[in-house]
């Protein structure tokens, strides 16, 4: 397990790696010696701890990207000195997916089945020189790391980076940060939009609010539902929950709108419904009040003019 | 430094972001509900007829009174005569209704007729609710045939 660390230790840790996540326009910018990792989207630098392990897990499989590395290799590599489970392993690799934005298509971080795991090189960009106000502590002797004594019973892992080693991770190392002039701000959510889309999607959050509001603010009680049928001076709307049922209530009352219709000296708008079991007719007036009459279904017929002519508006009352 | 800009810059950001939805998912859960309103707040009237079953005429008013989003409303079939007082309540888009909270019927012995009897009951009913539509100018209630005109 030792010798899996040290040859796994061999390979040429870069100082800056590029990798094109999965989020359109979106690169990370991996610093190994500084367990963070950049993601720049238009310009906007959002900087995030990927803790020791996370980032000696991405930092083992980026140098040898296209290359499976065991599951137990990764383990060693990444917790170094310390038993933990496959559970350990397979969270640290969903949160590297998560952050490089790789949780769904798998693309970046491919898993091999009973093999282990490998970082795709085609979402690699190029090697390039982290800047100089981040610049990584680099081991000033790392020629001694590469001068291992074979027989050696510890490796620490600090030791044994070959070209660009961090100091020795203290006990809390999820928390590490050798950069102590800036606070790296933990994978918000947020952060993956940029400005422009956040401020597009504000605007229609604030549209939204404003259509809303413009159309709740309501000023009165919505209007009863009925077909208007203009009969002589009459405008009859027949009400009735049932569309089906709104031909049957006209055939039904076409007679006393036909009377209605010959009494009424003016124009006049009048609702008919079936409530049960009376007609109702409730004749507006023109004054905005309003009239009804309600008739039992038995006496549809037996209704006389006065009871009519009372329902509909009369000259003398305007 | 560019660091704490980027975080301040986030936060604001999620503030222009957050505020609207938050705004928003007020907006929606408010409408969900039926709230007190003064929108409708007037003196409301109508008069009618009813000819019933048995050929008789009886005389129907309806009076309603609304302040500050509270109604007292008489109704009158014949010698039966309901008082009922309560809150009008309202709804995103346009629903509006009476909601009861106390109603006293007088007279309803001399109401030939079982179905108005029973219009005037329900509203007698302590948490029954009336909804309204509008008429032209005037109100209706849907449940017990009431029209409230301006």
């Amino acid at each position: 397990m030792l010798d899996d660390d040290l040859a796994s230790d061999t390979f040429a840790s870069p100082t800056c790696l590029t990798i094109k996540t999965g989020r359109a326009g979106c690169y990370a910018r991996f610093y190994p010696s500084l367990y963070q990792l950049t993601l720049v989207t238009n310009g906007v630098e959002e900087k995030i701890d990927l803790g020791f392990s996370g980032s000696r897990l991405l930092e083992r499989l980026a140098q040898i990207p296209g290359d499976v590395v065991a599951r137990e290799e990764l383990i060693s590599h990444a917790w170094s000195g310390r038993v933990v489970g496959q559970g350990s392993l397979n969270q640290q690799i969903y949160t590297l997916r998560q952050v490089l934005g790789d949780e769904r298509e798998r693309t970046i971080i491919q898993t091999l089945p009973r093999r282990g795991y490998l970082l795709n090189p085609q979402h690699l960009v190029m090697p390039e020189q982290p800047p100089a106000n981040v610049q990584p502590e680099v081991n000033p002797e790392p020629a001694l790391a590469n001068a291992q004594p074979e027989g050696k019973t510890e490796s620490p892992p600090a030791n044994a980076q070959p070209e660009v080693t961090p100091a020795p991770p203290p006990a809390n190392a999820q928390l590490a940060n050798p950069s102590t002039s800036e606070e790296p701000v933990r994978a918000p959510q947020l952060g993956r939009y940029s400005n422009r889309g956040l401020m597009v999607l504000s605007l229609m959050a604030w549209m939204a609010v404003f259509f809303f509001g413009y159309f709740a603010g309501s000023t009165g009680p919505g209007p009863m539902h009925g077909d208007a049928i203009q009969s002589g001076k009459l405008i009859v709307s027949y009400v009735d929950q049932h569309p089906e049922q709104v031909e049957r209530l006209r055939s039904q009352t076409q007679w006393l709108t036909t009377r209605l219709e010959q009494l009424a000296d003016q124009h006049t708008r009048l609702f008919v419904s079936l409530r049960g079991e009376f007609y109702e007719f409730v004749c507006m007036q023109a004054n905005g009040r309003a009239r009804s009459v309600a008739i039992h279904q038995s006496q549809l017929n037996q209704v006389a003019d006065e009871q009519l002519q009372w329902c509909l508006p009369q000259i003398n009352i305007l | 430094m560019v660091s704490s800009a980027n975080k301040y810059l986030m936060n604001w950001r999620f503030a222009l972001f957050s505020l609207p939805i938050v705004v928003l998912a007020f907006q929606v859960i408010s409408g969900l509900t039926y709230t007190t309103t003064t929108t409708l707040d007037g003196n409301y009237f109508s008069l009618g007829k009813v000819q019933l079953k048995d050929g008789k005429l009886i005389d129907v008013s309806h009076s309603l009174r609304v302040v500050d989003g509270r109604f007292y409303a008489v109704t009158r079939n014949g010698d039966a005569i309901m008082e009922t007082s309560g809150v009008v309540e309202y709804r995103i888009p346009d629903s509006y209704r009476l909601r009861v909270e106390k109603g006293e019927a007088r007279s309803l012995s001399g109401l030939a007729s079982d179905e108005l009897a029973f219009d005037l009951l329900y509203a007698q009913n302590e948490g029954s609710v009336i909804h309204l539509a509008r008429m032209e100018t005037c109100l209706y209630g849907q449940e017990t045939r009431q029209v409230y005109c301006p």
